[in-house]
């Protein structure tokens, strides 16, 4: 950990600059040619239109004879793999006149788990201002809230939009508080439980890192689900950031994550927190062996990890799809779902568990990629901060 | 596949699961290790989940659904070889008995 | 071993305790024994497998294979809540009420009096219906939105307090009907080894109902008189004879209750000898008992639904048992009255199953057997012969059909609720939208229905021992642990299409089915279609 000057960014450093050089690339790429079309769905709502004009980001819908037939507005709102676009057409007498699914980037088995061409038919009719904005009710199965959600929320947003510009009424929109539970709660404890337990080192250190893993694997993985993933951090990256009032819990995961690589140096959240690193660890302590992996398998095997998780970064940003990044099988454990290729690696990961520590956190995991990526920033802007003095 | 229904097939199965007891007792018995009737229930436990596993994936495929049989088969496997590391880390467990002297005497 | 042993019997008597040997003889002995009543039991299990009556297992109660005994419950487990009313089918029953809507609504727009799709012909003849309003007998053709007070009575206080409806039967008529003709031309050849098949399965049409209760129910015995009715012995006893001559008709499961009435119609539909479709059906006092029999649906064509499959096969088997056992009946000098699918019915069969023990409600809204799953076609009959009941059964269905949602996922109709229970004329349980359900199984192609929610719960499986080791665990784990993970395994292991892709593709879907049908409704494969 020498903090020594560094006069010239070592070779890793260059390749990481090249790396985030092509991500930014696609992510620019990826938000340019991805304009929604709002024209064919206007078009659905409104059959008779023949012309639309877009005034103040509000599109106005014209038919035979320049007749005003309604207006349409489509804001985004952060669902779980990314923005969820939903475009509402509202007639002149103010009343919904339909509501189409523009862009939603949810994994199809979350996808599948809301219903918003029913609630969209649901609220089709109603007066603007008693519009029905219940989640509750686009949830189809506990786990999908997030989707709902935003679904939700994007009509909301619309329907404002086009409330305050067309019709010069401001609709007041509910404060929502932020919702901590049991998960947002053990995450906290555990973070605090790794910072002591880095403090005081020793058996201690031992036996709280075993304590916070056993509660991450049953809370974080078994209970709730929500180990950080690759998507996640796509929809950060993108700039999709989720509601933080219902999306806490990512948010407190990579603010640990973050905080301790930089104060530590070395992240708390694989160590205390993640529940895979923790099922791992189990299973290990099961198998009882401890091969080692000659050096040089490990130095290939951390390079193809590396250039799997930027190609899958490349291709969910240039197709701004977050949650096409995920190729971790945390779900398959968690909560029995996963493609064919997902249970296939859990099943290779765990197996491998038995024979050599955690395979997944050394080989596979994008976790570690991130956390080199920020330790090694740091040490090159220590080092760049030190010689300017 | 008249055989599957037949009480011939049940019979040979029976057969071999006497035969694999046996060896088992051999195997302990040649190592010199206890077996208490705790670890022969684990045993049968892990022999009971393997077959388990193994009848689950072959009727899966016989009534097509691949993707249980697939998907399944790695779920149960994979539980499969884990319990079956841990017992056979418990079945070496405990003091060797006098029983490999035994043999070495003959 | 071999070593140890050969010590022991060079030590002999010398052993301690039991002598080896001895041991080994009383055990050959005990195993010789055990192994000849092993045999002797196998021998009287192979001599009485009724998989031996080849063509006949199911008639001989083979596919009995669930003891209900176990689970046994003295009230079922759906909850009365309120005071109860009997439906009124006219406008709560899809078919009647379509059937109703179709007629005024052509009327409304002038159009030809098309019949609405539906499974059953409507009897010529029988077109009794209220007058339509004055407004709407003159000829000229309506135009612009239609009103519920375009509609006489009952539909008019119907669509008044449930405008979705009137919207739901207007999209159907004016939307997916067309939408379905266009794409049947399309993309229907696929389906046509199917929709034969379908054609063949319902050639055979419901037992003709030749009268009002009072006239078709009774026998007649020589010179048109009824027949005095036969002494019976024991109720008990007749109800064995009943349910043995059921599975000898070939029903695969039977049960008998007390008739509850609120399941009977409040009044009577179409084609059921009724003069008066607008007079209340009173119940004649000869319906107490309910005799429920029915047959699944043929398994593989199930899984490749909603397009592949048929209702007509179990429909037609079932009504042919019904026919069969109320003839029976009739010929002890009861009176008798069948209720059959597809549309013959004057009462709601699937809470009479219920009542009668064959399964539970599911979220679908239609019963769940341990045997078959949802797929089960019932039919009734009614009568006053005396009969020992049956209990409702209590298999955990209720509670798993609380978190699973299967079938609620698939269902591309948003029919079937997510949500929870609701309270339907006193009785609090699931409730499906039919109009949605309708709209959906009426609109896509191929075989006409859709029975989605049938082929994807996980209750439906085949009987082979993983499927009904899984339901036995449910039913008997009070924890409910077992229904999340079985819940979760289902959905991983089972997959099914995108419900977006069971719609025809001008609505958007691919004529999806659930799992591929089997080779022999495969058109391509036997058919030049050029």
């Amino acid at each position: 950990m020498g903090a020594g000057p560094v006069r010239r960014p070592p070779a890793r450093l260059v390749r990481i600059f090249i790396a985030t050089f092509f991500l930014a690339g696609a992510l620019v790429y990826g938000r340019t040619h991805h304009a929604p079309d709002l024209v064919s769905p206007i078009r659905e709502i409104f059959p008779e239109s023949q012309r639309m004009e877009v005034q103040q980001g509000i599109h106005h819908v014209y038919g035979d004879g320049e007749i005003l037939l309604g207006w349409a507005g489509a804001e985004s709102a952060a669902g779980y793999g990314g923005p969820m676009l939903l475009l509402v057409g509202i007639d002149t007498l103010g009343r919904v006149a339909g509501v189409r699914v523009v862009e939603q980037r949810e994994t199809p088995i979350f996808w599948r788990m809301v219903r918003a061409p029913e609630y969209s038919r649901r609220i089709v009719g109603s007066p603007f201002d008693a519009i029905n904005y219940d989640y509750q009710e686009v949830v189809a199965v506990t786990g999908a809230t997030l989707s709902a959600n935003a679904i939700v929320e994007s009509v909301r947003a619309s329907v404002t939009k086009v409330a305050g510009l067309a019709f010069d009424i401001r609709l007041p929109v509910p404060p929502r508080s932020f919702e901590f539970g049991l998960l947002e709660l053990v995450i906290l404890v555990l973070f605090s439980a790794g910072v002591v337990g880095h403090r005081l080192g020793g058996p201690i250190r031992r036996q709280l890192r075993w304590a916070g893993q056993l509660v991450g694997l049953l809370v974080l993985g078994f209970w709730e689900n929500s180990p950080i993933t690759l998507a996640k951090i796509t929809a950060f990256l993108s700039g999709y950031l989720p509601d933080p009032r219902n999306a806490l819990a990512i948010y407190l995961l990579l603010a640990g994550f973050l905080l301790t690589s930089i104060f530590f140096g070395r992240n708390l959240y694989c160590l205390y927190a993640c529940p895979f690193g923790a099922a791992q660890r189990v299973v290990g302590a099961i198998g009882g062996f401890k091969l080692k992996v000659p050096p040089w398998a490990v130095r290939l095997m951390e390079g193809v990890r590396n250039v799997v998780v930027f190609s899958a970064l490349f291709l969910a940003l240039i197709m701004l799809q977050p949650a096409l990044a995920s190729y971790e099988p945390f779900a398959a454990l968690f909560a029995l779902r996963g493609s064919t290729v997902q249970w296939f690696l859990l099943f290779i990961v765990l197996t491998a568990s038995l024979l050599i520590q955690t395979p997944w956190c050394n080989f596979f995991c994008p976790m570690r990629t991130f956390e080199l990526v920020v330790l090694d920033t740091k040490r090159w802007l220590k080092g760049r901060g030190g010689e300017g003095q | 596949m008249q055989i599957f229904n037949s009480g011939l097939f049940w019979f040979v199965e029976g057969i071999l699961f006497v035969v694999v007891i046996m060896a088992v007792r051999a195997w302990a018995a040649d190592r010199g290790l206890p077996m208490p009737v705790w670890k022969w229930l684990l045993f049968l436990l892990w022999l009971g989940l393997a077959g388990f596993t193994i009848a689950f994936v072959g009727t899966s495929f016989g009534e097509g659904e691949s993707v249980a049989g697939t998907r399944g088969g790695f779920l149960f496997g994979l539980v499969t070889i884990i319990a079956g590391v841990g017992i056979w880390r418990l079945l070496l467990a405990g003091p060797v008995s006098d029983g490999e002297d035994a043999v070495s005497e003959a | 071993m071999g070593d140890s042993d050969s010590r022991e019997r060079v030590s002999g008597k010398h052993g301690t305790g039991v002598d080896r040997r001895d041991f080994l003889k009383l055990a050959g002995l005990a195993s010789a024994a055990a192994g000849g009543a092993g045999l002797g039991a196998f021998g009287y299990a192979a001599g009485q497998d009724p998989n031996t009556y080849l063509g006949w297992q199911n008639q001989e109660g083979a596919s009995l294979v669930f003891n209900r005994g176990r689970y046994e419950v003295d009230e079922p487990t759906y909850l009365k809540v309120g005071p109860t009313s009997r439906p009124d089918a006219r406008v709560e029953q899809i078919f009647e009420r379509r059937g109703r809507f179709m007629r005024e609504y052509m009327r409304l727009r002038g159009g030809g009096g098309r019949e609405f799709p539906g499974m059953g012909g409507r009897p010529p003849g029988q077109t009794t219906t209220a007058g339509a309003p004055s407004d709407a007998s003159q000829t000229a053709p309506r135009s612009g939105p239609v009103t519920p007070e375009d509609f006489s009575e009952p539909l008019r206080s119907h669509y008044q307090a449930n405008p979705q409806d009137l919207d739901l039967d207007i999209l159907n008529s004016d939307e997916l009907q067309p939408l379905n003709r266009a794409d049947s031309a399309e993309y229907g050849d696929e389906f046509i080894l199917a929709e034969a098949w379908s054609a063949a399965m319902g050639a055979v049409g419901p037992g003709p109902i030749s009268g009002p209760p009072e006239v078709n129910d009774y026998p007649r015995g020589r010179g048109g008189r009824a027949p005095e009715p036969m002494k019976l012995k024991d109720p008990t006893k007749t109800a064995e004879l009943i349910k043995v001559i059921s599975l000898q008709l070939g029903s695969t499961l039977v049960g008998i209750t007390e008739l509850n009435p609120d399941w009977v119609y409040g009044y009577p539909i179409r084609g059921r000898g009724f003069e008066d479709l607008e007079e209340p059906l009173e119940i004649p006092d000869w319906w107490t008992y309910a005799i429920v029999v029915g047959t699944p649906m043929s398994w593989d064509p199930l899984y490749a639904n909603p397009n592949y499959g048929t209702s007509n096969d179990a429909y037609s088997r079932s009504r042919i048992i019904a026919t069969r056992v109320a003839a029976f009946i009739k010929a002890l000098g009861y009176p008798a009255r069948t209720h059959v699918p597809g549309t013959s019915y004057d009462l709601m069969v699937p809470p009479i199953a219920i009542d009668a023990g064959l399964g539970e409600q599911g979220r679908n809204g239609i019963m769940i057997t341990p045997e078959v799953g949802c797929n089960i076609r019932p039919a009734v009959i009614t009568t006053n012969l005396p009969m020992a009941t049956d209990k409702p059964i209590d298999i955990g269905v209720d509670g798993f059909c609380l978190h699973c949602k299967v079938c609620a996922e698939q269902c591309p109709s948003g029919a079937i609720p997510m949500g929870d229970k609701v309270e339907v004329r006193g009785y609090r349980r699931w409730k499906i939208d039919t109009a949605k359900c309708q709209n959906f199984w009426t609109s896509n192609l191929g075989n006409m229905g859709c029975r989605i929610c049938v082929s994807v719960c996980p209750y439906t499986r085949k009987a082979n021992w993983l499927h009904k080791t899984a339901m036995k665990v449910s039913a008997n784990d009070p924890t409910g642990l077992s229904e999340k993970l079985l819940t979760s395994m289902q959905k991983s292991f089972y997959p099914g299409p995108d419900p977006q892709d069971y719609f025809m593709p001008s609505l958007g879907g691919k004529n999806a089915s659930y799992r591929e049908p089997p080779w022999w409704l495969r058109t391509g494969d036997f058919i030049d279609l050029g």
